[in-house]
């Protein structure tokens, strides 16, 4: 993918896979391989581990970035990074003199590598010394079911707000409709985490993931800039709503005012048969 | 158990996005009308749990805030929710690009307010979006961190959270002391009622400068800063679907989708 050499940091206190064994394992390689840059993925790891890897090493850091570069003349490495709910983004500059540390948002499309097999870059071993305690530790662990079509990976995600009210409503006209249908994953918005239709980790947004798919279907959600922050970059939004005034309009490319209840299933049905027939 | 909340007050999060613009010139945001300062979000729900917390296992709660005087709103209002008593630095809130050094005022503080068990933040400030306070005074304190929490259990001993993963959650056991990054699924904050409003009028608030707190003057050129901020308007022209019915007009839509081949499998991003 590019890289010119490969580290692997090895050490039996990392197994367990706590953000303190990260922090320790970083502090331990960046002091060994001096490097001017870090960059970690923003995932929930880098997104701890790499501002208390600054706070440790008293080294400026830039988060959550869509882009980074350097820039030329000053050295500057430059963060381009969303703000005030993805309304506007902010171009944040490192200077040069120590580490500079950049956690980086998965891009959107790229889910894939490259199938080529490039040269195997050439590859150290870093065995880390320190014995490690950590602060925490993990008594039990809520993971998607094996073979869950992930959020950030699928082409189609139809995604559920306040509106579509009930978990059994849910249940029989997205799940096991519409989303089943076109194969697509589903998500929502906090309106629809709060009211227990779906859980927290299928949150979409500011605080929930960040999906880039070819089509976001919302679904009883007002489009708020906060959920917008998780869906705005997928390629077309397409709306059901019965508010002709709901902000997630003026996001969308396709629009229907109705009510769920009423244009989901016949849409279901139709996609089913259209399907069914370009198969 | 004394637990310190560490608040922050941003222009209300929940303006419309149209009210939002950029000062071109000095690179600020800006609303049109202004958006009300309030106590950011998550803050909310740190200074709820701490409240429960006391009712439930005594102790006090400390809630501190850093910058002029106009945070003392805050303050107060963090005190008619549950917080014993309120801590002002006065120093400079947050800037557009650092979080480092409100992460030092704020570690001084907490060390000077030893000894404390819990430090409680929201999961990230809903102005810069950047959550890296909670992170870095960890760091800064030498405690436990765990973020974002949705969940909390007690029994006097042994602390348990539980917080998001990428993909699911993990409950986990935590030393304390630990700095905790809350997340909104955690609670429900109430409103505060009247009588604790006014009570929280005559508790007086502390002040803090930083020769209080032995900090020294910040150097003078900050290793992040901000080069431009740039609006973002993902805005587009809408075609809707005009049908006689809800149920035509869901046929409608399933054939424009198939016409405009948003159907073929497979094409993720673009
Ligand atoms: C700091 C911060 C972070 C946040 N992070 C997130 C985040 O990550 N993700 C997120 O989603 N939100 C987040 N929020 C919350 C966000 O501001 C909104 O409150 C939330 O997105 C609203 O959810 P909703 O659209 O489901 O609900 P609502 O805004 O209540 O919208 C419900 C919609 O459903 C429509 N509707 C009702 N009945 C029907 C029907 N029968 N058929 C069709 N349509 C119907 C209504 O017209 C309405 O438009 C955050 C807020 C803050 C302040």
């Amino acid at each position: 993918m590019g890289a010119d050499e490969v580290a692997f940091l090895r050490a039996p206190w990392l197994e367990a896979g706590q953000p303190d064994a990260w922090v320790a394992a970083l502090e331990e390689s960046c002091a060994r391989l001096q490097p001017d840059v870090l960059i970690l993925a923003h995932i929930t790891m880098g997104r701890e581990v790499g501002p208390r890897l600054a706070a440790r090493l008293a080294v400026p850091i830039v988060t959550d970035c869509t882009e980074v570069r350097m820039d030329g003349d000053s050295g500057a490495l430059v963060g381009v990074r969303p703000c005030f709910s993805g309304k506007a983004l902010s171009e944040i500059a490192l200077a040069p003199g120590s580490l500079r540390i950049a956690t980086l948002r998965r891009a959107s499309g790229s889910a894939t590598v490259s199938a080529a097999n490039p040269a195997p870059a050439p590859s150290v071993t870093l065995e880390l010394s320190a014995a490690h305690a950590g602060h925490t530790r993990v008594l039990e662990r809520v993971v998607p079911p094996p073979g869950a079509l992930r959020l950030e990976d699928a082409s189609i995600v139809v995604g559920v707000g306040r509106g579509v009210a009930t978990a059994e409503a849910f249940r029989s006209y997205i799940v096991e409709g519409l989303a089943k249908t076109l194969g697509a994953a589903v998500g929502g918005s906090r309106g629809a985490v709060d009211m227990g239709i779906i859980p927290a980790e299928l949150q979409i947004g500011l605080t929930g993931r960040v999906v880039s798919p070819s089509v976001y279907v919302a679904i009883g959600l007002s489009g708020s800039p906060q959920h917008m922050a998780g869906c705005g970059g997928a390629s077309t939004i397409v709306a059901i709503n019965t508010d002709p005034q709901a902000p997630i309009f003026a996001y969308a490319r396709h629009g229907v005012v109705g009510d769920f209840r009423k244009v989901v299933p016949s849409l279901t049905e139709r996609l089913a048969k259209i399907l069914a027939e370009d198969a | 158990m004394h637990v310190v909340v560490c608040i922050k007050q941003v222009p209300d999060p929940q303006a419309p996005a149209g009210s939002f613009y950029v000062d071109e010139a000095t690179n600020e945001p800006r609303w049109s009308p202004p958006a009300q300062d309030q106590i950011s979000t998550f803050d909310l729900h740190a200074i709820e749990a701490a409240a429960q917390l006391r009712q439930a296992h005594g102790g006090r709660v400390t809630v501190v805030s850093l910058g002029d005087a106009e945070v003392e709103v805050g303050l107060r209002r963090a005190l008619a929710g549950g917080c014993d008593a309120a801590l002002r630095l006065d120093g400079p809130a947050g800037s557009s690009a650092d979080r480092s050094e409100t992460a030092r005022w704020l570690a001084a503080a907490i060390a000077r307010l030893a000894p404390v068990d819990l430090v409680l933040c929201g999961r990230l400030a809903a102005d810069w979006d950047m959550g890296h306070v909670p992170a870095m005074l960890g760091e800064l304190l030498g405690m436990a961190v765990v973020t974002p929490v949705v969940g909390l259990e007690y029994d006097g001993a042994c602390f348990r959270a539980r917080r998001l993963t990428d993909e699911g959650q993990e409950v986990l056991e935590v030393d304390l002391p630990a700095v905790l990054a809350v997340s909104n699924e955690l609670n429900e904050p109430g409103y505060p009622t009247m009588r604790a409003v006014l009570q929280a009028q005559k508790v007086p608030v502390t002040t803090w400068t930083a020769r209080d707190l032995g900090l020294d003057e910040p150097a003078d050129r900050a290793a992040a800063r901000l080069l431009r901020l740039l609006p973002r308007d993902l805005t587009r022209e809408c075609e809707f679907i005009e049908a006689d019915t809800p149920e035509d007009a869901g046929l409608l839509l399933a054939d424009c989708l198939r016409a405009q081949g948003l159907l073929a499998a497979g094409a993720k991003g673009g």
